[in-house]
């Protein structure tokens, strides 16, 4: 739907207008912010997350854990101590029952935070680690990690991951306005109504970006779905090769083509947003 | 029956539009089950035609609190790891986050928690007229999309054993993580769909990482050609790609939204546009290599 593109967009364009502003990539499985930016990723801090290792000297041999683990990762074998086999989701069952303090609190890690600064935009990302599976997890990590340094920020903007899964809901949680980037094509649109769904059940303000208006389908029935969902739509951008050209180059389109009608779409949205809730 | 995933990593490169497509090629000469894994964004079901023939319900582990037994010490609360439990008054359940670990139930000192099975998503199964569907359908918002997967992969086998389906096509989930791991473990072989931008080969290169570790045979196929790095035959420069081949470049070709429009394959609707004829290469490609 091209997601990151706005967000890379709307947040060089409050920066250049002098806000402090956060751009924080929680697509954590495909976390392409900085390159659409042209910004390196340095200095990685890891995450981690608990997985147990089993200490034979003091186990009692009582499989409280092996009966405790729901996914049925442990596994007392003939000889010797117990054994985690699966996948560990790092729910520290196993920890809660064991009566003997056999059991160490070993890690393993999830995935990697940076944090790259470039004038008055700072982006924040997260990658999952090749194999694992704790994207949630990775995401509320880099959620907290901005928390923290919030005061430094006049606006924080957070790029979303794709598909409605609960990943989603980590990564908008406590926001004060959600930009809905859909198209006019049917799967657009299908994505769309489920997403305003998901939102209304949250009560959180939001406005549609519509991106390449002139893709065939039906503007109607967009329009249909925004009103079902009391959603206004904010603004939106035909099909633009120069968007494509500033993926392809690695820069905003308010850097590469500020006279374009995308640099002053973008310019635009972030007047009004930061009209709305910047002082 | 060799088992197809399609996948990016980047989202939004046409992975959907590309597997429906292949699959109408495919199924020309081979029977084909269409598995939808994307189940937190399911497309497959929106094409004209698709009838559907059965729903069958997907359930998850969730600990669901008894509040007349509670006591509201929010034990539960501490433990667990997952963010699934909100404070107040009392704990409330947020079912989406919940992994089902049963850690909260364990230090329930009156047993007010208990781990159930609650629906969480479905299996839709659909007929286009030239091929079954078997689609994921993630609950809105929720966890465990990787089990559902799970459930999509079993079912279309099924259905393929039945009908001697030489093929079983699954759009994957965008992204590496739980969905696209469950829908790829196992599968005889994985196309790779990206476009020639450095955003979506970087994703690639991530999902590239992942399926090195399940040791699948893998091509990759660039969509959205006819740039400057169109007609070149070769791997876009940096990625390590560990040996894969490219199997297919498709050109830039509106027919292809147009197509999409009329909720129909571009291959089918628009079998001379220069897309489908790559699409078509690719189908006798796959069927030169795993039949």
């Amino acid at each position: 739907m091209g997601k990151t593109a706005v967000a890379v967009n709307l947040a060089s364009s409050l920066a250049a207008a002098g806000h402090r502003t956060a751009l924080v990539d929680c697509d954590v499985e495909a976390s392409d912010v900085a390159v659409f930016l042209g910004l390196p990723l340095r200095e990685g801090v890891q995450v981690r997350v608990v997985q147990p290792e089993f200490l034979p000297e003091k186990c009692t041999d009582c499989q409280a854990c092996v009966q405790a683990c729901r996914r049925h990762c442990l596994l007392r074998p003939a000889e010797g101590t117990i054994l985690l086999m699966g996948e560990c989701s790092g729910c520290e069952a196993c920890f809660l029952v064991c009566p003997a303090e056999a059991i160490h609190r070993g890690q393993r890690t999830m995935g990697t935070l940076w944090t790259t600064t470039a004038g008055r935009l700072t982006v924040f990302s997260g990658a999952l680690e090749a194999g694992a599976k704790e994207s949630a997890l990775l995401i509320h990590a880099l959620r907290q990690r901005v928390a923290a340094v919030a005061e430094q920020f006049d606006v924080i903007i957070v790029d979303t991951p794709s598909g409605l899964r609960h990943t989603v809901i980590e990564a908008l949680k406590g926001s004060a306005h959600v930009l809905v980037v859909t198209e006019p094509t049917w799967p657009g649109i299908h994505d769309l109504d489920r997403l305003l769904s998901l939102l209304d059940m949250f009560a959180v303000r939001r406005s549609i970006f519509i991106n390449r208006v002139d893709l065939p389908g039906s503007i109607q029935e967009l329009k249909e779905v925004a009103d079902r969902h009391a959603t206004p739509i904010e603004t939106g951008l035909r099909m633009d090769d120069q968007l494509m050209e500033c993926s392809r180059n690695c820069a905003p389109a308010v850097q590469l083509f500020p006279q374009s009608l995308a640099a002053r779409t973008f310019t635009g949205l972030a007047r009004n947003l930061a009209g709305e809730y910047l002082p | 029956m060799k088992e197809i995933v399609v996948l990016s990593g980047k989202g939004g490169v046409g992975r959907s539009t590309l597997t429906v497509s292949l699959g109408a090629v495919l199924a020309e000469r081979n029977g084909v089950v269409l598995a939808d894994a994307n189940v937190a964004a399911p497309h497959l079901h929106l094409f004209t035609g698709v009838v559907q023939e059965e729903v069958v319900e997907s359930l998850a582990a969730k600990a669901v609190v008894d509040y007349d037994l509670c006591d509201h010490c929010m034990k539960c609360l501490e433990v667990c790891r997952f963010s699934a439990i909100i404070g107040g008054e009392e704990p409330i359940i947020f079912n989406c986050f919940c992994t089902g670990c049963g850690a909260c139930s364990l230090v329930c000192p009156v047993d007010a928690i208990t781990v159930q099975s609650v629906v969480n998503g479905r299996l839709n199964i659909l007929d286009t007229g030239w091929c079954r569907v078997v689609a994921g359908d993630l609950d809105i918002g929720e966890s465990g999309s990787g089990r559902l997967v799970g459930a999509v992969r079993k079912r279309a086998r099924l259905e393929a054993e039945k009908r001697g389906a030489g093929f079983i096509l699954i759009d994957g989930p965008p992204g590496t993580g739980s969905p696209a791991i469950a829908s790829m473990k196992g599968a005889d072989y994985v196309i790779l769909v990206t476009e020639p931008t450095p955003p979506a080969l970087h994703d690639l290169q991530r999902i590239v990482d992942v399926v090195a570790r399940y040791a699948i045979p893998a091509g990759i196929v660039l969509n959205r050609c006819g740039m400057p790095e169109a007609g070149t035959r070769q791997m876009p420069a940096g990625l390590r790609a560990r040996n894969h081949d490219l199997l297919a470049e498709i050109p830039l070709d509106p027919l292809l939204p147009a197509a999409l429009a009329e909720g129909r394959p571009a291959a089918e609707a628009f079998r001379a546009a220069p897309a489908s004829r790559a699409i078509r290469r690719l189908a006798r490609t796959m069927e030169n290599r795993l039949l």
